[in-house]
């Protein structure tokens, strides 16, 4: 799997050079798109993280106004090329930290932050929380999707296994940056959404390697 | 419909005559080759060994133990000697496998009236036996209504020896 020098430039290159870059969207951003933004009628969305841009080319192919943003500019890079060879033109992709995005109060009405909340430390999701409700319009749809203690991930962080820059799941060795990241209970992401309506938390996992790893995420879906 | 447009002879088969309509009205729109046709998975109308690929996503579960294992044999009959499947499967661990009825030890009955099967990985194991290699058995799973239903299902893939 990839290597991870700690910086997500780096991690974003190193990825595409792998050829395991992800390229289909997943499937509870697609849920998202037809159970909440199709029917709401919701035409401006942004993406926090996008990363290479595979929710990017979905909104973008669904006739959407799409905004990307992502601290890594190779993120952004990979995503404006995925987006030429697409044949896709119109969306804008800004280089910003989640915790200040550079947009007016109110200028979206749809807001996506998949796999991505657990890379903040905690004040920075805090924080990264309340600009995703002031850049959203009342009534816009959010989603986010943050690590769960469910993950293999979780449980060799906890033993402090890792702390390597040659991260892969064969050696269970995780890099500095995934030893940093912020697993949330049920409880604290309702506390740290309170602010939202209708909020709905699922819980998604899958396995890797004949069920021996597993991956877990919680689905946070929101009204602003 | 991806898999066609992936360069691939796909061919969908479902039970459901508005499905397979809709299929049809798809493929048109998209001006797509690939084919649909209405038939049973537990009785395929196809040839020993004429297929390369198989996928039963999402409705290999629904049904009795008897047609499930049926259909799985099915799949395993047409396969070329090679071809590769993909099925999703029902995990015992599926919170509905507990809340409702049972008819037999691995079939519950669900709220629609649809038998639905489940297994859990040794099961599995078994009942893909000697005919297929490089057997891998992932789990999917996700929660429902804030948490309070599970769906718990296997992605299983293999190769026909």
């Amino acid at each position: 799997m990839t290597k991870d020098s700690g910086s997500w430039e780096q991690y974003h290159e190193d990825l595409e050079a792998s050829g395991h870059a992800l390229l289909w969207p997943d499937e509870f951003v697609i849920r998202f798109l037809c159970a909440a933004i199709r029917p709401r009628g919701q035409r401006r969305v942004l993406e926090v993280g996008c990363g290479a841009g595979r929710h990017v080319v979905l909104f973008a192919k669904e006739g959407l106004e799409v905004v990307g943003t992502d601290i890594a500019k190779s993120a952004l890079d990979f995503a404006r090329r995925r987006l030429d060879e697409e044949g896709i033109s119109g969306v804008a992709l800004e280089q910003a930290h989640a915790a200040e995005l550079p947009f007016t109060d109110a200028s979206f009405d749809a807001l996506l932050a998949w796999r991505f909340l657990h890379v903040l430390s905690r004040e920075d999701a805090e924080r990264a929380v309340h600009e995703v409700r002031r850049v959203l319009r009342p009534g816009g749809s959010l989603l986010v999707g943050t690590r769960s203690p469910r993950s293999t991930h979780y449980a060799l962080a906890q033993q402090g296994l890792g702390e390597t820059a040659d991260f892969n799941y064969e050696n269970g060795q995780l890099s500095k940056r995934a030893l940093a990241d912020v697993y949330y209970t049920r409880e604290e992401l309702e506390s740290l959404f309170a602010e939202f309506k209708e909020l709905e938390i699922e819980h998604v996992e899958w396995t890797r390697q004949n069920g021996t790893f597993n991956v877990a995420y919680w689905s946070v879906s929101a009204v602003r | 419909m991806y898999m066609a447009g992936r360069g691939m002879r796909a061919l969908g088969i479902d039970l459901s005559p508005v499905a397979i309509r809709q299929a049809r009205e798809w493929a048109e729109r998209e001006d797509a080759s690939a084919r649909f046709e209405i038939a049973d998975c537990a009785e395929l109308p196809i040839a020993d060994e004429c297929v390369s690929a198989v996928v039963a996503w999402e409705t290999l579960y629904y049904g009795t133990e008897q047609r499930v294992v049926q259909s799985l044999a099915e799949m395993l009959r047409v396969l070329q000697p090679g071809g590769y499947f993909l099925a999703l499967l029902k995990s015992k661990q599926d919170s509905r496998f507990h809340s409702y009825e049972h008819i037999s030890e691995h079939t519950c009955m669900s709220e629609q009236g649809l038998p639905m099967t489940c297994f859990d990985r040794e099961d599995i194991q078994t009942l893909l036996g000697e005919k297929t290699d490089e057997v891998g058995i992932e789990v999917l799973a996700h929660s429902l209504d804030n948490g309070r239903t599970m769906i718990w299902n296997f992605v299983v893939t293999g190769r026909k020896g």
